[in-house]
């Protein structure tokens, strides 16, 4: 019988071998290990005896944490307090987090507080689309977490902020007029809008951003001025604008396109030149069903190196 | 239970945002009024016990977040308690009181300073999981002892249940069951320690299948078994085993699959001799 259970043993760790490495997903070897230690302590007889041995035991244990572990006043540390005293001042109490702090803050404080990953992009994981609003005016980075916003990308987004906070481990980043985050509409419904200002999108190689606009760096000959910002859009038609400022109000020439599929499918197209100084170019592009929830690239291309800048790109759902 | 509360464990155990999703969750349906289909839930739906029981924590606390973490670890250690003591009746263990108290007390007193043993307090960490292996394990004990029907219902449904509420449960009861129902069967020649385990793994895997397919981000991790036992799993559990702390855990299954045959089966073993 021991080696047939020994067998069988091997033949369950054998089918286990697939679990993840973390000590939780072995819980019942630390639980049961304590009620099949005492059961085999206690089969010996000697109740009492054993009972009085394993109080002391315990006892010992109590006595060695309460030396030994720094005592924690409360389960809301001075930080977090400081945190909402920072929010409880503000007229608007919407904001945004990451993982690791949204949703802890957002129970602690009261207050609606969006999960987004370091880029600002909606981290719509375990959690619920009533967090995600059309206005926030702060935003909370952890310090301890690695996914905590990135400054940068903040900053990028919306410029610098018009107040912080520092609370210990907590970063309160305060936006008196709001702060955008990136891809924020789900576009679920008929009607839906956004507007991607240049600076939630990507520059390409040999462009740069200026004055809060995407425009040719020094480098720039001709070809991709911007990319981004790969917003997830659901099956339906969709009305996209592109705005571009030409500078030097002489002859250019500019390309706009939607893509998905990484580039490989080009939903719209279009190419202007002119002379205007504000240049405006409208398409309309369909999702179809096999590209439903498909990442979507809105990309521009100079056709040679003019003073042109992209300002910003307009995308609303019409069907 | 006093004792720990006075600050002993880091706050952190209780308000991490995974632990906090069975309170936000109920939070915001309940006093919010958001519908329940705008959460994006979580890989595991972890329904029973932990969101059901997070469900009664959150009325008895008025839907205070400090009651309610208090009140879930009391919650959660009473049906420890309770569910224990239960189990070590039916397999006519000596002292069962005695055992369970100590169990759960031990436990407490480890939370203290081992996070697996904090994760006791907490849901959505599996322990919930590991209390219903100790209720299925009751069932299966009741059913094989009076081979009552209502009892192989019953068991049917909540493996099913739990399966799809945490996969985990697959991996920790209805497969091990497999094997402990076949040791039983060559130690007492009853079918039914093989018919059982089966119906049961069968009604667990429905249960995988209902929350992979129920839930849209239930893909990005579940727990499978090595469908290669014979070969390159046999090779990893060696390897494991021998050279990582994560096999030795593993391999205390041993003690639980040594243990669990001989009171499973001590009855019949009476009734024999």
């Amino acid at each position: 019988m021991t080696w047939l259970s020994f067998i069988g043993m091997f033949v369950l760790l054998s089918a286990q071998t697939e679990m993840p490495p973390g000590e939780r997903y072995h819980m019942p070897m630390f639980f049961g290990a304590i009620s099949i230690v005492l059961i085999a302590a206690f089969s010996f007889g000697h109740t009492k005896a054993m009972s009085a041995f394993i109080v002391l035991i315990t006892s010992i244990g109590v006595t060695y944490n309460i030396r030994h572990i720094d005592k924690i006043d409360g389960l809301i540390s001075p930080d977090e307090i400081c945190v909402e005293n920072s929010i409880n001042e503000l007229p608007h109490k919407s904001g945004v987090s990451s993982y690791w702090g949204a949703k802890k803050l957002s129970a602690i404080l009261g207050v609606n507080i969006a999960q987004v990953n370091q880029h600002l992009e909606p981290a719509r994981w375990i959690t619920s689309e009533k967090f995600f609003t059309n206005k926030y005016y702060f935003a909370i980075q952890k310090f301890d977490d690695p996914s905590s916003i990135n400054f940068n990308s903040m900053q990028l987004l919306n410029g610098y902020p018009d107040k912080l906070i520092n609370c210990g481990i907590y970063k309160v980043n305060i936006y008196n007029n709001g702060l955008r985050i990136n891809g924020g509409v789900s576009f679920s419904k008929v009607g839906s809008s956004e507007v991607y200002a240049a600076r939630m999108l990507a520059p390409a190689n040999h462009s740069t951003y200026q004055g809060g606009e995407i425009t040719p760096a020094s480098s720039f000959t001709s070809g991709n001025l911007s990319y981004g910002p790969y917003v997830k859009l659901p099956s339906g038609e969709y009305k996209v604008k592109y705005k571009f400022y030409n500078k030097s109000n002489s002859n250019v020439a500019v390309k706009v396109d939607s893509s998905t599929d990484a580039g490989k499918t080009i939903l719209f197209s279009s190419e202007y030149s002119g002379a205007d100084h504000v240049i405006e170019i409208t398409g309309v592009f369909n999702m179809s069903l096999s590209h439903d929830n498909s990442p979507v690239e809105l990309r521009t291309f100079l056709d040679g190196r003019f003073n042109v800048s992209l300002k910003s790109i307009e995308i609303e759902r019409i069907k | 239970m006093c004792f720990f509360f006075y600050g002993f464990i880091r706050p952190e155990i209780f308000l991490n945002s995974d632990a906090i999703y069975p309170y936000s969750i109920i939070k915001s349906v309940l006093s919010d009024g958001v519908p329940i289909l705008s959460w994006y839930p979580s890989p595991s739906p972890y329904v029973f016990p932990d969101l059901i029981g997070y469900f009664i924590t959150y009325i008895i606390a008025f839907g205070s977040l400090k009651a309610s973490v208090i009140i879930f670890a009391l919650l959660q250690h009473s049906l420890y308690f309770a569910l224990l003591n239960s189990l070590l009746k039916v397999i006519n263990v000596k002292n069962p009181v005695l055992i369970s108290s100590f169990t759960v007390l031990i436990s407490l007193v480890l939370s203290t300073n081992t996070t697996i043993y904090a994760y006791s307090l907490i849901p959505v960490f599996h322990f919930g999981s590991y209390l219903a292996s100790l209720f299925s394990l009751l069932l299966f004990k009741k059913y094989i002892e009076r081979g009552m029907r209502k009892h192989l219902l019953l068991l049917i449904i909540t493996t099913s249940f739990i399966s799809y509420s945490d996969n985990i449960f697959l991996i920790w009861f209805s497969l091990p069951l497999l094997v402990v129902g076949a040791l039983c069967y060559f130690k007492c020649k009853d079918i039914k320690y093989i018919t059982t385990p089966l119906y049961l793994f069968l009604s667990s895997v429905c249960g995988k299948l209902a929350s992979s397919y129920l839930f849209f981000n239930s893909q990005v991790y579940t727990y499978k078994p090595n469908l290669h036992m014979l070969s390159e799993g046999a090779r990893k559990a060696f390897l494991d085993i021998m050279t990582t702390r994560h096999g030795f855990y593993r391999s205390l299954l041993l003690l639980l699959v040594l243990f669990l045959p001989h009171t499973i089966t001590e009855k019949e073993k009476k009734l024999v001799g």
